[in-house]
């Protein structure tokens, strides 16, 4: 992108810190959950000789190189894998696969590809192992010789998670350069002696293909082994260790969905969108309801949603994007009213008219197409009612809905003309321009109202979660050459920087992390801006701006 | 992962080496890239420094016939990649990869893998901007082929990577560069990254490829640099060189054992 296709719109806040000190972090860390999304990682295998205890010598850990050079030992971070989770984002998803790929999908399957060569707005995931030479023997196909500088094996032997329990497959494979697959890890087929990588050479660095089939969590779990040379014992020793990957579901309830309530004291959530179909429960303000043209009363509708309204789930969804826990959306407290649900507001271009099917389900039937905010409450026999909360929908519009449609809603809701607002403009002289508006969609901006305290706060006491705010990775694909919102942080007014597609950052500096509030990741994601903490680079202070980068 | 054997390899190798051009010295095996640097910083006041497109060859390249110490950096001129025999292939039944490559069904290709071909005799050769700093940069550095020279002057010359599904992106292209990912034979890499990539050649002979990258550094503005890279692809033995080059093993056999 040049600075001519780069908007900078400076939405700063001041703030100082108190500089913490916290502990010097050890070689393998970081005590905080870590969602990488973009840029270059690796699943990383040391092994020390530990006389007496050789399994014990053995360290797994997701690395990235500070310095990238991958054949020196100089820079290399490593994460706790337990602590760290591999998220495939939006332009690793192939909604159609041209052709059957072994056994793992099929012709017109969809299908997320971690890709093995380095592509744009896509996690560069490879396999690193810094192990000193002569330590193992050589192998191959199981036999060991002890000759040359040794190898390492490393075999896929577990496979577990949501994902896995809703039928999600996990596969490795590299291609040729004809585009021949090799596969060496693949649930597929069963996970048997056949999910082997041998020989891994020490010190090596390459890449692969990672694939998964389904939305949804992925535990895989790796045993690395191999036979040390005679001095060192010529036993065999190895150890395991799993690595977690995570394939956001899609953040959107397409024509129908049930509506979980919760009410009292001990209700998680105000409600939830639980879409049965893929066993996905979502936080409203992550997830979009689409309102499509069907059938409801015997009536064709142009934009309608179906909504079953549950107020007494006997259990979780196994899968949950924004909300925390195991604990069931539902009333904890009171029943529910005859017509447990209570419009508040909507805000779109046209109207709402809800209508209770003869099943009992909710339509929610809008006037003509657009962006809708509903807000609502749950009602409790006896007059009182939940905490309100917000729904989208999306009539007649996909969830990829650009700028210009985004506009059109909006001018249409306020009754304004054509044009009013653009991608140069800020309509309602908020000092928080329509485009990031846009793409902040979720934290509730309306382009025709002063709402610039919508944007985002700053929390100076969690350098963690500094700033939390919900991507919506629809309208930024996480693709440089696409339209990017990056939020950038400086320490001086001169020099910015932050987390985008080629600049990606490093997880201990200055990072945009996940923030999510569940087990699984949606295309509405949580996320946080992270501050680097030890003691020798933790700001004293700092500014704050949206930046908006627009397509290439 | 296959150990591949190719008795030829060091007869070939022999033969290359005594056409080549003095001054150029020949790559035969190892990793390296051809990357770019801003080098020659002589500080405030002083030049600017230069934005250069060079190779950088790991140490354990092979070189000349020796393995290298340490890294090193070569001039595009002052290089040639060698593409072993080894390496070639008959073009498989694949349309789009015969499209991109320019090598139709059956015909001669030889490709410097994308895959590392580890102790073979294969160059391992990526592109590389991890010496540029991430930050520095306003946009990607884009790699843009220019002229390229093959034998007969017809010759096809591209560079891809499979997309893992069955298919190739193709980033060069001489046969087509319609083809290409960006429709232009251009190839983007972000600041601070290397990758790999294949390399296909349809004629044995020695090759010339011209390449510029450019980007825009955050101070300095526009930057780019164009080198001609020196490739040559090793062809079939003919009875002749073959035989010449048998006679110049043995006669280094002979010498060594008068010794």
């Amino acid at each position: 992108m040049s600075f001519k296709q780069c908007k900078e719109y400076i939405l700063m806040r001041l703030f100082l810190f108190s500089l913490i000190i916290f502990l010097a972090a050890h070689s393998i860390t970081i005590a905080h959950q870590t969602d990488l999304l973009l840029g270059h990682y690796e699943p990383h295998i040391d092994y020390v000789v530990t006389p007496g205890d050789p399994d014990a010598g053995w360290q797994f850990s997701i690395s990235y190189d500070e310095d990238n050079d991958f054949l020196d030992q100089d820079g290399i971070v490593r994460l706790d894998p337990g602590q760290t989770r591999i998220v495939v984002g939006p332009e690793s998803f192939i909604a159609n696969l041209p052709s059957n790929l072994g056994t793992l999908a099929s012709a017109g399957d969809p299908l997320w590809i971690l890709p093995q060569g380095n592509l744009k707005g896509q996690l560069f995931l490879g396999l690193r192992t810094v192990i000193p030479a002569g330590i193992f023997q050589f192998s191959f196909n199981g036999n060991f010789v002890p000759y040359g500088q040794g190898n390492i094996i490393l075999e896929m032997v577990a496979l577990s998670g949501p994902a896995v329990d809703a039928g999600g497959h996990f596969a490795m494979w590299t291609v040729g350069s004809l585009g021949n697959s090799e596969f060496h890890f693949d649930s597929s087929d069963g996970i048997d002696s056949g999910d082997r990588l041998e020989p891994v050479p020490i010190g090596s660095h390459s890449h692969y293909n990672w694939g998964m089939t389904q939305p949804g969590l992925y535990e895989v779990t790796f045993r690395a082994s191999g036979r040390l040379n005679p001095p060192y014992g010529g036993i065999d020793t190895s150890a395991t260790e799993t690595f977690t990957f995570s394939v956001p579901f899609s953040s959107v309830a397409v024509g129908e969905a049930t509506l979980r309530l919760g009410v009292g004291p001990g209700a998680v959530a105000p409600a939830s969108v639980y879409v049965p179909s893929e066993g996905v429960e979502y936080a409203p303000g992550q997830v979009a309801l689409q309102a499509t043209s069907q059938e409801v009363e015997a009536i064709q509708r142009p934009y309608a949603c179906l909504l079953t309204v549950e107020t007494a789930a006997a259990t979780h969804a196994p899968h949950r994007v924004g909300i925390p826990g195991a604990q069931p959306v539902r009333f904890e407290s009171g029943a529910p009213a005859a017509d447990p649900l209570e419009v508040l507001s909507v805000r779109g271009p046209g109207t709402l008219s809800r209508v209770i099917t003869t099943e009992g389900d909710h339509g929610f039937i809008f006037s003509e197409a657009g962006v809708y905010r509903v807000r609502l409450r749950a009602a409790v026999t006896g007059g009182s009612f939940g905490q309100p909360f917000e729904l989208v929908f999306l009539a007649g519009l996909s969830p990829d809905y650009s700028f210009a449609e985004w506009a059109d809603s909006y001018e249409r809701t306020h009754g304004l003309p054509s044009g009013s607002f653009n991608e140069n403009g800020d309509w309602d002289g908020d000092g928080v321009p329509d485009l990031i508006e846009y793409q902040l969609f979720w934290e509730g901006f309306d382009p025709a109202v002063a709402d610039a305290h919508r944007v985002p706060r700053l929390d100076h006491n969690n350098l963690q979660e500094f700033a939390v705010f919900h991507r919506d990775t629809y309208k930024d694909q996480l693709n440089r050459d696409l339209e990017n919102i990056v939020m950038e942080f400086s320490e001086d007014l001169v020099s910015w920087t932050g987390w985008r597609d080629g600049l990606p950052g490093q997880p201990l500096q200055q990072f945009e992390n996940g923030a999510e509030q569940g087990n699984a990741h949606g295309r509405i994601m949580r996320r946080a801006l992270r501050l680097p903490q030890s003691a020798s680079s933790a700001p004293s202070k700092g500014f704050l701006r949206w930046r908006i980068d627009l397509a290439k | 992962m296959k150990k591949k054997i190719n008795l030829f390899v060091p007869v070939l190798a022999g033969a290359f080496i005594l056409a080549n051009s003095a001054s150029a010295q020949l790559w035969t095996a190892g990793h390296g890239d051809i990357g770019v640097a801003l080098e020659d910083d002589d500080g405030p006041g002083g030049n600017p420094p230069e934005f250069h497109l060079h190779a950088h060859l790991h140490s354990g390249a092979v070189v000349d016939g020796s393995p290298l110490v340490a890294d090193q950096e070569y001039d595009a001129a002052g290089l040639t990649i060698n593409v072993p025999l080894l390496t070639k292939i008959s073009a498989p039944a694949n349309a789009a990869l015969s499209a991109g490559t320019g090598a139709a069904t059956g015909e001669d290709l030889w490709i410097l893998p994308q895959n590392n071909p580890g102790s073979d005799p294969i160059p391992f050769l990526g592109l590389a901007t991890e010496e540029l700093v991430p930050g520095d940069w306003s946009t990607d550095i884009t790699f843009t082929l220019g002229a390229v020279s093959s034998p007969s002057g017809s010759g096809g010359f591209s560079v891809w990577q499979p997309d893992g599904i069955g298919g190739f992106n193709f980033f060069f292209a001489t046969a087509d560069q319609s083809l290409t990912v960006n429709g232009d034979d251009t190839l983007d890499l972000g600041a601070g990254v290397h990758d790999h990539f294949n390399y296909g050649f349809t004629e044995a002979g020695s090759w010339t490829v011209e390449l510029t990258a450019s980007g825009t550094h955050i101070m300095l503005g526009a930057l780019s640099d164009t080198q001609t890279f020196s490739f040559n692809v090793v062809p079939e033995p003919s009875a002749f060189p073959a035989i010449a080059g048998l006679f110049v093993l043995a006669l280094v056999v002979l010498r060594r054992r008068n010794h």
